[in-house]
């Protein structure tokens, strides 16, 4: 963790990591989405719109976690000080905002032909809407705070706050029972027939792996422009 | 849910969203990455050429 926080160190181990999760990520992404699309029978209910659940459930998953990480993040940012922590929650916040939008917008199409509207103000619908809204108010906040600047500890106060909004969206088909079906899958138990599940198993490392490398592209980016900035600062006041 | 052709546009409209985002977002931030890179090593060559004044 100490050792973690050299950016240096992080740079080679990033360097060495990104390649793998990449084949990794493709490769899993590709099998899930190949297994979902052409080798799983359609739902006796749902047809072939249930499909649509091999990535509508990673983009869910990946909207949460990337609030629940840059709340983390924020956390050690407040706690340790450590110096990549702000420029880790900063890099997932883009790639966050993306997948939740994505996660809406896939949702919205699986509606369509499953409950007959695009959108309804369900709970679930609402809590993820308001996620997505939070992930682009701390994108501007981070972006007004001070340019790039990693001390800034305004940004991480609004992480921690915001991810109030992750038990309430969690819960949400258990506390407003509407139109959005309630938990199918736990940690134990899945109520969704093996032969339609296994896929999804696949999609979820696959695309946590592509948002990973998302994730170390924009840190090294955040990283290398930090550096190209400060040694500006320092040329111009030579 | 009976006409399963009817609900075929639904799944490749939503699987090409997100398999273009996806990869959009990998060259987009890889791209953005490799750009700054590229020219934190350039302001670091041209600051090893430039003459010293002592």
């Amino acid at each position: 963790m100490i050792r973690l926080a050299n950016p240096h160190y992080f740079l080679s181990l990033s360097r060495k990591l990104t390649p793998w999760l990449a084949i990794a990520g493709i490769l899993f992404s590709l099998s899930g989405i190949l297994g979902g699309l052409f080798l799983t029978p359609p739902d006796y209910l749902q047809g072939e719109t249930v499909r649509i659940l091999y990535i509508h459930v990673p983009t869910a998953w990946l909207a949460m976690g990337g609030w629940s990480s840059i709340a983390l993040a924020s956390l050690v940012q407040f706690i340790w000080r450590h110096p990549l922590a702000g420029i880790a929650a900063k890099a997932m916040a883009l790639p966050g905002a993306l997948f939740t939008g994505l996660c809406l917008l896939t949702g919205s199409i699986w509606g369509r032909p499953t409950w007959g509207t695009w959108w309804e103000w369900d709970g679930r619908l609402t809590s993820v809407l308001v996620l997505f809204f939070l992930y682009l108010g701390y994108i501007a906040l981070s972006r007004s705070v001070s340019n790039y600047s990693t001390t800034s500890r305004l940004p991480a106060l609004y992480a921690l706050l915001g991810a109030i909004n992750l038990p309430i969206i969690h819960y949400s088909v258990l506390w407003w029972r509407t139109l959005h079906q309630g938990q199918s899958i736990n940690l134990t138990h899945s109520s969704i027939d093996p032969s339609l599940l296994w896929p999804l198993p696949l999609t979820l490392i696959g695309f946590s792996c592509l948002f990973a490398v998302i994730t170390l592209f924009r840190m090294r980016y955040l990283l290398a422009h930090a550096q190209y900035e400060a040694r500006l600062r320092r040329m111009a006041a030579l | 849910m009976s006409n399963a052709s009817h609900q075929w546009p639904f799944v490749i409209a939503a699987y090409s969203i997100v398999i273009t985002a996806t990869i959009i977002a990998l060259l987009g931030s890889w791209y953005q990455m490799r750009r700054a890179e590229k020219r934190l090593n350039k302001l670091s060559r041209t600051k090893k050429d430039s003459p010293r004044i002592s």
